[in-house]
């Protein structure tokens, strides 16, 4: 069976800064998969690498396609979603544009209408401020819209850049629910980069950590949790 | 009274004008965010190729279809090639290419053309369209043309999802990448239809001004006047605009002595800057919210 992502040989740079080195990660259909590290330790360039934000060398083979040559709106669509990092909300588009932007890869009208319903039924915050600027949003509620928005593409796969970031404790509660809910429910495969790795592991079934460019460690979730110097650098106890 | 009411007229046979071009500078603005100073430069290049065309013989109506089919791509292709180095340049760095474009085209008019006034045909005619109204059948047609763009530019934006594309590209380029949005199309999409829409004005401003390479010289003031009172995101408020521009500069040089024709222009900056001070967002654009 082909992995639905496979990377080798990753290495990505901001100009002359290189930033990974050597990055090795592979992912199954339907799994969650943890990326955790330090700040700066490349967990946010390996997602942008996957969906060629940034200059990357090295081989990305996403359903068996080679994909580390093409550009960031064919790698979308693909079916390879990304919650940027900072939520990439459009700020003066509406909430309900947002979600229309975020399904401008598919044709149906009618199943576009069915998913935003579905996904107002799923944040009523959201239905009650469809026609408001998405801009006027707070923290929490922009970050149910992005991963309503980045759901709208029906991907294969989803990137989540610190979905928990400057959110209150029961919002993060609420956002980590409905990601368990949409693999458990439609079996959508995710890339999660957190800072919280105790909410992170909680749902992963693997775990990588990430340490100045390069994988040091990779394995089942609870593997990786039980690990003394994961639990002392990331966890916290 | 009748003489403050033939002023208003004036006004507004100057404010069709100027809302004509206001159409494209507020479709560049929607597409790329900048203005673009090159926009009337680029209208008067396209206004004498069609003159080219119109002395080679060629009929009123195929000659509009051909000019701003050719803006259209003249338009894409400054998007594709010239602009596309500077995607990611500082806003300066677009606003020199701007300047650029604007010397580059003002000179290349003037050197394949002349600098001698021509006259440019009009289709509707001079004649007024109602006896003693003091309106043209021209100035009707001009307007009539520029509700119809209005219309359309209006639809594209509310209803197509390449409209909403093009919004969001706006908003926030990184966010269209990744959700399958190729921005760089859709803004070379933005510059054709701007650079199309400049062409429909220069055909129409032509005929009442005469054409020559610095027609749209202080037109595209106003027109950024306009474009600024209605505001930059209102394609409706753009054309008000320009009307209110060309109605308060009528009557600000007849009734304050002080100014005459000489200082008219300074009117029209004027009208920006308290806009702005005032209504930053113009009397009808949208003004953009943003938590942080």
């Amino acid at each position: 069976m082909t992995s639905l992502l496979k990377i080798s040989d990753l290495t990505a740079a901001y100009g002359t800064l290189t930033v990974l080195h050597s990055v090795a990660l592979e992912m199954q259909a339907g799994e969650i998969i943890a990326l955790l590290g330090a700040n700066g330790a490349g967990k946010t360039s390996t997602l942008r690498a996957i969906c060629g934000m940034i200059d990357r060398k090295g081989t990305i083979d996403f359903k068996g396609k080679p994909t580390s040559h093409l550009r960031t709106e064919a790698i979308a669509r693909l079916g390879v979603s990304h919650v940027p990092d900072g939520r990439g909300t459009f700020s003066s588009l509406t909430v309900e544009e947002n979600l229309q932007m975020g399904a401008m890869t598919r044709r149906s009208r009618r199943e576009i209408l069915e998913d935003i319903n579905t996904w107002f039924e799923r944040f009523p915050r959201l239905k009650e401020r469809r026609r408001q600027q998405a801009g006027t949003l707070s923290g929490g509620e922009q970050q149910m819209l992005a991963i309503a928005r980045a759901m709208m593409l029906r991907p294969d796969l989803l990137l989540l850049d610190e979905p928990s970031f400057g959110l209150a404790p029961q919002v993060t509660e609420q956002i980590f629910r409905t990601l368990a809910d949409l693999r458990n429910s439609q079996g959508t495969s995710m890339l999660i980069v957190e800072q919280n790795a105790n909410l992170a592991l909680e749902i992963a079934d693997h775990a990588y950590v990430i340490e100045t460019g390069s994988i040091v460690m990779g394995g089942p979730a609870a593997t990786v949790m039980a690990d003394d110097a994961v639990r002392a650098s990331y966890l916290g106890y | 009274m009748e003489f403050f009411f033939s002023q208003v007229l004036s006004g507004i046979a100057s404010g069709t004008i100027y809302a004509c071009l206001a159409l494209a500078v507020v479709m560049i603005y929607q597409a790329i965010h900048h203005l673009n100073f090159a926009q009337g430069e680029l209208a008067v290049f396209s206004t004498y190729l069609a003159w080219q065309m119109l002395e080679a013989g060629l009929p009123y109506w195929i000659v509009l279809l051909l000019v701003v089919l050719l803006s259209f791509g003249l338009g894409w292709f400054l998007q594709m090639v010239v602009m596309r180095p500077f995607q990611n340049a500082p806003m300066l760095s677009n606003i020199v290419v701007f300047i650029a474009l604007f010397t580059i085209f003002n000179s290349l008019t003037g050197f394949i053309w002349g600098h001698d006034i021509k006259t440019f045909p009009s289709p509707f005619g001079f004649g007024p369209l109602v006896e003693n109204l003091g309106i043209s059948r021209h100035q009707a047609a001009m307007m009539a043309i520029s509700a119809i763009i209005l219309t359309i530019l209006w639809a594209f934006f509310r209803f197509t999802r390449i409209g909403l594309a093009m919004r969001g590209a706006v908003s926030n380029p990184v966010s269209s990448g990744l959700v399958g949005v190729n921005v760089m199309a859709i803004t070379a999409l933005g510059w054709g239809m701007a650079s199309a829409i400049g062409a429909v004005s220069g055909l129409l401003v032509a005929p009442v001004v005469f054409l020559e390479p610095n027609m749209m010289l202080s037109i595209l003031i106003y027109a950024f006047a306009g474009a600024v009172v209605g505001g930059l995101t209102s394609p409706g408020g753009a054309v008000l605009g320009g009307f209110i521009v060309g109605i308060v500069e009528s009557l600000v040089s007849t009734y304050v002595p002080v100014i005459g024709a000489e200082l008219k222009l300074p009117i029209a900056l004027t009208l920006i800057i308290v806009v702005l001070l005032f209504q930053p967002a113009g009397l009808f654009g949208r003004r953009d919210i943003q938590r942080v």
